[in-house]
């Protein structure tokens, strides 16, 4: 009871966040509609903070400390972020089949609610990052 | 750029969090967040487009990403992947 609470006030929040993002036209959160767009979206996201921690690590201007903490939130992220593919990659093969008169609707409802648990899973390590190269 | 990556994603993890949090402040805080990003992601802005470019074709497409979609996106995170992992202290 109270996970699926915390469940719809995540919901709305996100819809609050969104709402509070219209105005922006590069956020892919909002643009994405469906459960793989969104995990892409999640997943480029966390690409264009692969891309900053290069830089950062790159820049012998930062202390090697800093380096660190930016680096292992990255690699702590980056085995959730590369799974979520692999659980988008499995919906996409499920649904393919299904087309192709194969698999069953409950393999894709589980698969489905598999990449929504990496979508969570993802989420609090996407802010950790976050955390560490705002830190810089 | 990596304030405005760092503000960006920082979003995205409150709202994570949003199970410890349950009042309206809370909200207009994330408000007020969403407003300085908008305010100050002049250079994100150029990244995200792009990603978000892509995923309106997706929509207008009435269509999910494609393998070959993940794959190159996959491609660029390997390749910022092999940055990191080469860095140790002390390499620059």
């Amino acid at each position: 009871m109270i996970l699926m609470y915390r469940n719809y006030l995540t919901v709305f929040l996100l819809v609050a966040l969104i709402a509070s993002l219209s105005a922006c036209k590069s956020n892919p959160f909002e643009a994405a509609e469906t459960v793989e767009q969104k995990a892409y979206a999640a997943f480029g996201v966390f690409v264009v903070a692969q891309v900053q921690v290069g830089d950062i690590l790159q820049n012998p201007a930062i202390p090697d400390d800093v380096k660190l903490r930016v680096q292992r939130a990255e690699q702590t992220a980056r085995p959730v972020a590369n799974s979520l593919v692999d659980a988008a990659l499995e919906v996409e093969t499920i649904r393919e089949q299904l087309e192709a008169g194969e698999g069953t609707e409950e393999r894709l409802a589980i698969a489905t609610q598999n990449l929504l648990q990496w979508q969570l899973r993802l989420t609090p390590l996407l802010r950790n990052l976050s955390e560490a190269i705002r830190s810089v | 750029m990596m304030e405005q990556i760092a503000m960006f994603l920082r979003v995205v993890g409150l709202a994570a969090e949003a199970g410890g949090v349950s009042n309206a402040a809370t909200v207009a805080r994330f408000t007020q967040i969403g407003a300085s990003i908008i305010e100050a992601g002049i250079n994100i802005e150029r990244e995200l487009k792009v990603l978000t470019n892509q995923i309106q074709v997706m929509v207008d497409e009435d269509r999910d990403p494609t393998a070959t979609e993940w794959a190159d996106l996959r491609a660029r995170s390997n390749a910022a992947a092999a940055i990191i992992d080469s860095w140790e202290p002390g390499a620059s």
